[in-house]
């Protein structure tokens, strides 16, 4: 990705110093961490190497216990960018999702998500939990989620996506780096990548506009009358597609749930109907 | 005197673990493993359209999103009478066998690999006990950045066959989706040989290595020896693709899976009510928060009462491939020989996938019907019981691996494996009780899977199991 | 048609939705009269510009008239069309049904859950509290028995 080559080219002649991230995986599946596991070009490899310090994340750092807290602790006094997956919690003092343990103290990741931003030199809500509030509030919502913003109260850069893309949230992450600053839409997406519904540059449209329908899920043509939430979901799938761009769901012959969108998955239920 | 220590975070598992252990004179006498995460999936599901249990059920956990995904439609091919043509069976087992490769080689190199050696590719350390010499040291940091792009590879081929991973769309009722051609499988193919020659080299040896100088390990963190399986490729026919049948080990001894001796108790975790209750069952229920005792979101799940221990070794030792060990390092050994394993049969399965599109049909929900999908994912017994009512879904159970291997004490006092497993262990040092974390990585748990459910002690559906 | 009565036929449409307007109550009724209005006097504004041609002798396109007995649906009728197995997808909101087959709202003839064949005015007043404008751009099919 050219945006983020630039980003390392800027980073190995200016004075080097990377920016620190914390990574923290709120209520959630932790599927946004696996996903950006699976980022290719740039990877996950080069993300750590040169583009952040990655100082924390419960599912790739070092450190446990008590030790993880205070590396976590020691980051906020620094420059970092904060990048939270998963939704917040924070009903009976964020009893349904604990953070830490520390010194006979129990820290609810709303605790932590508030202080960190707090200080972050920038915030990223990584995936719809965090973007939106996502499947964590599905009705009924058991334990009353909401999203990263409605939790702070402030604006965030939002990375929507189920899990978000690797490619979204890299290219994200490579702008704040570059430029600062990333470009976004009304609800705080990043306009590089949400531009755009999926239906827009569907590979599909010549059979939804000769209106030639797939009867099942399987068939080649247009996923629409089996409820494809294509247009009205804005994302970068059928451009950028998935895992190293190789396939997205209706390149597989499935509709589009769209699981990048604000009222996902309520708003797009039924997923499949024949 | 006794020292209480709690860990939490439990860093490089699946979603957030606390551990309490009480040490008398360098030895933990006493082990509570704690969910400290709650969603409450089970009453998401409720009223929804049944076909949507497949990408619905998927998140919960992006690290295994393929085996709900697997049991889903296992269960609701149950539920709706759905026979999946033998070629779409074979596929998806492909893709199931996958993810089970991104997961090993993500939970040994990425989750494990920092416990033993220090990786440089990250800051920070888990400090303490580094015996490797300089030039192994090494190499398992190399091998730490090269399974960043092989569990990468492992995604992709899931994805070529599911669209997308995590939460995949292509695995589905019927089997899959996908439109398989020769260039899909060659690509298949291709990924495939790489990834079996990393684990069958780079990733045996360094085990290997590890278990030499961390002998010890071969000793502590043995928990259960009762073992339990839903089975995998057991579908495959009887010769060199069949893996192991639904099974239970109990008291030195193999026998045939029963679905209905399998329980689940609230006795010490945060739900009301404090009976056992068969699965599936009727209703979902409340958290209490506030219960006394209760100290997890994970309930205790049994099979004829009796503590179960799931996961690669039990696999591996009910196929016979393992000999019949339990400890922390034969459970880490026993997952790294599982990968080995399956990359191998599924090597032999591509050769017999036919590149054909998938087989779909438009499928209709009954008024009412129940269905149950067992297999065993990654970490063990996944299994999912689905009621359908007028159409909708009115009742939805999910039993996770990691609530029979993390599940709390029950009411006869019993401790999951993982707290059996942690207790009688001998601390080194209590300051740096590096010990824990080894053994509770060993198990590979994942706690978005296991504190996302609740059920309740209402009169229970039974599915019978053929 | 020649151009004549074609025309007569245009100018007897524009003066009924104009009378339509005045005397509905129901805001929805007033509109969809108020859309169909202004799709006329567009229709008869191109009529006028358009160039003597042979487009007499062409073969007429079909057009929504005003005066022609509108499709009545019961609520059985209607049930049919909820846009499972292929079929339209038509919604009757305040009595009016329309036909959201092609919105992009409706992909598999749901939206929200809710499934299309239906009477869905509550919803709709619900969901839609900022007004009707999102009906505007939808095509009618008939109303209500």
């Amino acid at each position: 990705m050219k945006i983020a080559q630039e980003a390392v080219d800027r980073i190995k002649e200016g004075n080097g110093n990377k920016i620190n991230f914390i990574w923290i995986e709120a209520n959630g599946c932790a599927g946004d961490i696996i996903s950006f596991l699976n980022a290719d070009e740039p990877d996950a490899l080069y993300f750590l190497k040169e583009m952040v310090n990655l100082k924390y994340s419960p599912s790739l750092m070092q450190a446990e216990g008590e030790r993880a807290y205070e590396e976590f602790l020691e980051t906020l006094n620094t420059d970092f960018i904060l990048g939270v997956e998963g939704s917040l919690t924070n009903v009976e003092n964020g009893f349904y999702d604990i953070f830490a343990y520390y010194k006979g103290k129990t820290i609810s990741v709303a605790e932590a998500v508030a202080k960190a931003a707090e200080k972050a030199k920038h915030i990223i809500a990584i995936g719809t939990c965090a973007s939106f509030a996502g499947i964590s509030a599905a009705r009924p919502n058991p334990t009353g989620c909401t999203s990263l913003s409605g939790f702070l109260g402030r604006e965030v850069i939002n990375v929507p996506g189920c899990p978000a893309n690797p490619l979204w949230v890299m290219g994200t992450v490579a702008s704040l780096v570059l430029y600062n600053k990333v470009e976004v839409d009304d609800k705080g997406r990043p306009l590089m990548f949400f531009k755009d519904t999926n239906h827009v540059n569907c590979e599909r449209r010549s059979y939804f506009d000769n209106k030639i329908n797939a009867q099942k899920l399987g068939d080649k043509e247009c996923m629409f009358k089996l409820g494809c939430r294509g247009p009205v979901t804005k994302a970068y799938c059928p451009i950028g597609r998935w895992n190293s761009r190789i396939n997205w769901p209706v390149g597989d012959n499935t509709p589009c749930i769209g699981c990048a969108n604000e009222y996902f998955p309520d708003g797009s239920e039924p997923f499949v109907r024949y | 005197m006794t020292i209480k220590i709690t860990l939490d975070p439990i860093t490089r598992i699946s979603g957030p673990l606390s551990i309490e252990v009480e040490i008398e004179k360098n030895k933990i006498v006493n082990a509570k493993s704690s969910g400290v995460q709650y969603r409450g999936f089970e009453k998401m599901l409720t009223g929804r359209s049944p076909l949507d249990a497949v990408y619905f059920t998927e998140r919960i956990c992006g690290i295994c999103s393929v085996a709900h995904g697997v049991s889903a439609s296992l269960a609701l091919e149950d539920a709706l009478k759905v026979k999946p043509d033998a070629n779409g069976i074979k596929v998806r087992n492909f893709a199931h066998a996958a993810d089970f490769l991104q997961n090993i080689i993500r939970q040994i190199c990425l989750y494990v690999f920092p416990d033993y050696v220090k990786i440089s590719a990250l800051p920070g350390s888990i400090g303490g006990d580094f015996r490797l010499p300089e030039k192994y040291t090494e190499k398992i940091n190399e091998d730490y950045i090269k399974a960043i792009e092989y569990s990468r590879l492992a995604h992709e081929m899931v994805a070529l066959i599911g669209g997308k991973v995590p939460h995949s769309h292509g695995i589905f009722v019927g089997g899959t989706t996908v439109s398989l051609d020769p260039f899909k499988i060659i690509r298949l193919k291709s990924i495939l040989q790489s990834i079996n020659d990393f684990i069958a080299n780079n990733m045996v040896e360094d085990i290997n290595i590890i278990a030499e100088y961390y002998t010890e390990y071969y000793k502590i963190g043995g928990g259960t020896g009762n073992l339990l399986t839903y089975g995998l490729f057991d579908e495959m026919g009887e010769g060199e693709l069949h893996y192991v049948n639904p099974s239970v080990y109990i008291k030195g001894k193999a026998y045939k899976l029963n679905a209905k001796a399998i329980t689940e108790g609230t006795a010490y975790s945060w739900y009301s009510g404090n009976k056992i209750s068969r699965v599936p069952s009727m209703e979902p229920t409340e958290t209490d928060i506030k219960k006394e005792g209760a100290y997890t979101f994970i309930k205790a799940a049994r099979y004829e009462g009796k503590v179960m221990q799931v996961g690669p070794l039990a696999r591996m030792i009910l196929s016979g491939s393992y000999k019949n060990r339990i400890s922390t390092m034969d459970r880490l050994m026993a997952r790294v020989l599982e990968g080995k394993k399956l990359s191998e049969k599924m090597l032999k399965l591509l050769e017999i996938i036919e590149p054909i599109p998938a087989v779909q049909e438009r499928y209709t929900i009954p008024e009412s019907s129940v269905g149950m999908g067992l297999k065993d994912s990654v970490r063990g017994a996944l299994g999912h019981w689905l009621a359908i009512e007028k159409g909708v879904i009115k009742n939805y159970d999910i039993v996770t691996p990691s609530v029979w291997n993390l599940s709390p004490v029950d009411e006869r006092g019993q401790h999951g494996a993982m707290e059996e497993a942690l207790i009688g262990t001998e601390i080194k040092d209590v300051s740096h009780p590096i010990e824990i974390g080894r053994i509770i990585r060993s198990f590979d748990p994942c706690l978005s899977c296991a504190t996302h459910v609740i059920t309740d002690c209402r009169e229970p559906y039974y599915i019978d199991l053929i | 048609m020649d151009k004549k009565l074609r025309h007569k036929q245009m100018l007897e449409d524009i003066n009924y939705c104009n009378k339509m307007i005045n005397l509905s109550y129901c805001m929805y009724a007033k509109q969809y009269w108020i859309n169909l209005f202004n799709k006329k006097m567009e229709e008869a504004l191109k009529e006028l510009e358009a160039p003597e041609t042979k487009e007499e002798n062409k073969e007429e396109t079909k057009q929504e008239t005003a005066r022609e007995p509108e499709k009545q649906f019961t609520l059985e009728e209607l049930a049919q069309y909820d846009g499972s197995m292929g079929k339209a997808a038509y919604i009757a909101i305040e009595g009016i049904v329309y036909d959201v087959s092609w919105n992009s709202c409706w992909g598999g003839g749901t939206h929200f859950g809710l499934l299309a064949g239906k009477e869905l005015t509550a919803e709709f007043k619900k969901g839609h509290m900022k007004g009707i404008e999102v009906l505007k751009e939808l095509p009618v099919v008939g109303v209500l028995k």
